[in-house]
């Protein structure tokens, strides 16, 4: 396939442009042949100089980022850039290039979005489980709410739970209540506005429990019987966790045992809670009626409730499959998840929006940290949501009109009588690209893990190339990682996908994910201190949450495998022969994504009882996985017409 | 260990400087601070008119390495590790309450290893 396609660049010295010896020598405009690759992000070149009998030597490789959005007329700056660097390694000048080739791009757009399919919601501010880091004394307290200023009235041999705004001091606060229990009321607990629950306890002739840190302490109900609970450090709450326990606390019969259920799981694993009994007052976790997705297939149509699970919806896929369209039911969450993301493919791919046909769909399971609606302190609940992303296939191709602007370009720089091609389809110049990765035969699958899609092309040992796209790649896992973090920032959340973690533990140290450390001669800022960070480019930078490195890790590894595991799969098994994926010898992966230091291992890992050989794409030898298609299109130029015209 | 053989409590050490009601007020928040996060403190006076510089000599002589300084100019918290270096907060006078309690926070967290609350400004 790559006959005569060999690269000396690697092992000689490229800057002779001189180079004698070559019978029928090119003249400069027929010898120089750059193959140009406009991606999403990035734009690659591949310099070379034609030999002669089909022959080429590649000379020099760049990368540029992408000007505009891929396959429009606003590439032609990123291009240029790209070209003239690859010159440039090759010891050119512009005025000597002979041909560019660009690529057809593969013809796919994606889109995301993500919605939670359970809600809880608390009525009537029955419970108070934010978990703050300092909660004070250890127990169990049982009482009627009594706000601190009307502490005075209590009588005595009631059992009280003081309620204490912000604004009153700790040592007010201790000797209110200790003044309370000098004339006979029982303080059986105490719930604070401010963070004093220690100081409180501390200034106690005998502690009991408090909770702290409750941000809407004027919203808790007064006058109720209210149970306070505060686990020994290291340990959670036993009895407002358990149903059973609040049917003991509060005498519930079995009908009302039910009814408080919800409220002992949403205060499962938390040190400390406070449970308030009102008449009408409950905990209730929903599930949200997100709708159904209408799947319409080749042959049949099957319509699909989105709130249960991924798996479902993507079993219903492969039953339609080939998908030829899904749309959700209008007024749904589905509706405006898939509405949502036409119209996002719809602005992107310049098309109407009832020409936009969804060619993939993949849903992923995924949990969502919320704030909890009627939550007196900020709680959060993980809620149960679905991800989804969707592509479509475009027809139009701008390609021909970016190439004439390109040559206009490249002549005005310079270059006369430079030709301009759409060089071929960008699948199989990728897998031709690949073929030159030393230890490669085919047949031969190229993985391409980008950003919106999964793209999988394979070249059986006859020549022939079969290429598919699948929805979800880098962005989705982006997104997973932001959601199930809770952390509200995309750029943080990229970060996270892209770089090992580690904590600082001192100032002039930290221990990295894989429990090795890392010293500093300067101090660490104080801003990273005992934090989860980040070893980006850029140095460290402090991942916002209160997670350990470990759950973080794992979001992370699980995100990952949950698109590209996932996608590799599918997609393989579109692109082998009878579907067997024991019948593909090689898995080269390519794309930005391939890139990443644990993606390939995963998608390694996964597809090695398959009897797969796979890792990450060397093009040439020394290109890494990047230049494959720039590689490829000068390769197939070659065998096309490179010899006849040297 | 002293030269009298008994082992000296775990403390960060806080040095104050008296000068005025002030001083009095943002101890009590630093001080608070420590004992909401469950670290002991210690407080000795020194004459002196620079928070940093008794910050410090405070961290110097803490066995947990971690010093606080309070005097007319402000209140200051500092690392032994930092020594030499600029120290990790410093408030210049007049201090606001919940910044002394969050500074008292911080300095209890570089012991326990719990990331800073870092008062704003």
């Amino acid at each position: 396939m790559s006959a005569g396609v060999h690269d000396a660049g690697r092992d000689q010295d490229v800057g002779d442009p001189g180079d004698a010896g070559d019978a029928g020598a090119p003249r400069r405009s027929a010898g120089l042949v750059v193959g140009v690759d406009i991606g999403n992000s990035t734009t690659e070149a591949s310099a070379a100089r034609v030999t002669g009998r089909g022959g080429a030597e590649h000379r020099g490789a760049s990368l540029s980022r992408t000007s505009g959005v891929k396959g429009t007329v606003d590439n032609v700056a990123g291009v240029v850039t790209a070209v003239e660097a690859a010159l440039r390694r090759a010891g050119h000048e512009v005025a000597d290039v002979g041909t560019v080739l660009l690529n057809e791009a593969t013809p796919v757009i994606s889109g995301l979005a993500m919605e939670t399919i359970t809600e809880t919601i608390i009525t009537e501010s029955t419970m108070i489980g934010h978990d703050p880091r300092t909660p004070g004394g250890a127990g169990l307290g049982v009482g009627v709410t009594t706000a601190l200023a009307d502490l005075g009235e209590s009588e005595p041999g009631s059992s009280v739970v003081v309620v204490v705004p912000a604004t009153s001091d700790f040592e007010d606060t201790a000797a209110a209540l200790e003044a309370a229990g000098q004339r006979g009321v029982h303080v059986a607990a105490a719930v604070l506005g401010n963070d004093d629950a220690v100081l409180v306890v501390n200034r106690l002739s005998s502690p009991v429990p408090v909770v702290d840190e409750v941000s809407r302490i004027e919203a808790v109900p007064i006058g109720m019987l209210a149970a306070v609970e505060v686990a020994a450090p290291g340990r959670t709450v036993r009895t407002l966790s358990n149903a059973y326990g609040l049917a003991g606390v509060f005498g519930l019969d079995a009908e009302q045992t039910r009814t408080v259920a919800p409220v002992a799981r949403a205060l499962t694993g938390n040190r400390s809670a406070v449970v308030v009994r009102t008449p009408a007052g409950d905990v209730s976790d929903r599930v949200v009626a997100a709708g159904e997705l209408r799947l319409v297939g080749a042959e049949r149509t099957l319509s699909v409730d989105v709130s249960r699970g991924a798996e479902e919806v993507m079993d219903a896929l492969a039953r339609v499959a080939p998908l030829v369209d899904a749309t959700g039911q209008a007024g749904t969450n589905v509706g405006g998840m898939m509405a949502s993301v036409r119209q996002t493919m719809a602005d992107l791919a310049g098309l109407e929006l009832d020409e936009v046909r969804v060619g993939d769909l993949l849903a992923v399971d995924t949990v969502v940290p919320q704030e909890v609606s009627g939550g007196l302190a900020g709680e959060i609940v993980l809620e149960n949501a679905v991800a989804l992303a969707a592509m479509v296939r475009t027809r139009h191709s701008g390609m021909q009109r970016v190439a004439e602007a390109v040559r206009v370009a490249l002549e005005h720089r310079g270059a006369s009588g430079v030709q301009v091609q759409v060089g071929g389809v960008e699948a199989e110049m990728a897998v031709r690209g690949a073929l030159t990765t030393p230890g490669t035969d085919t047949p031969l699958v190229v993985l391409d893990l980008g950003g919106g899609s999964t793209d999988a092309a394979v070249l059986e040992r006859g020549g022939e190339v079969r290429a598919t796209h699948v929805a979800g790649a880098g962005d989705l896992v982006t997104r997973l990682i932001d959601a199930e973090l809770g952390l509200g920032d995309l750029e943080v959340a990229e970060q996270v996908k892209r770089n090992p973690l580690g904590k600082v533990e001192s100032f002039f140290h930290l221990r990295l994910e894989d429990g090795t450390a890392q010293f500093f001669r300067e101090p660490l800022p104080a801003t990273v201190f005992a934090r989860v960070v980040t070893l980006g480019e850029h140095g460290l930078a402090p991942v916002p949450t209160r997670h350990p490195l470990e759950r973080v890790r794992a979001v992370r590894r699980a995100a990952k495998e949950r698109v590209f595991v996932v996608n590799a799969l599918r997609t393989l098994a579109r692109v082998a022969p009878r579907g067997d994926l024991r019948s593909i010898g090689f898995v080269v992966l390519l794309g930005g994504s391939a890139l990443d230091f644990e993606i390939p291992e995963l998608v390694a890992d996964a597809l090695a009882p398959h009897g797969i050989v796979c890792g990450t794409g060397d093009v040439r030898g020394s290109e890494g996985p990047r230049n494959a298609v720039a590689t490829g299109l000068v390769a197939a130029f070659l065998e096309r017409d490179g010899t006849g015209r040297a | 260990m002293r030269d009298s053989g008994r082992p000296e409590p775990p403390t960060v050490v806080v040095l104050l400087a008296p000068g005025g009601a002030h001083d009095a007020h943002a101890l009590r928040q630093v001080l608070a601070g420590l004992e909401e996060e469950g670290v002991p403190a210690a407080v000795e006076t020194a004459a002196a008119h620079d928070c940093v510089a008794l910050a410090e000599r405070a961290a110097e002589r803490s066995s947990l390495e971690v010093g606080v300084g309070i005097a007319a100019d402000g209140v200051c918290l500092t690392h032994r590790a930092l020594h030499g270096r600029p120290p990790l907060e410093h408030l210049l006078d007049p201090v606001v309450a919940s910044r002394a309690r969050c500074l008292g926070h911080d300095a209890a967290r570089l012991v326990t290893g719990i990331a800073l609350k870092l008062p704003a400004g």
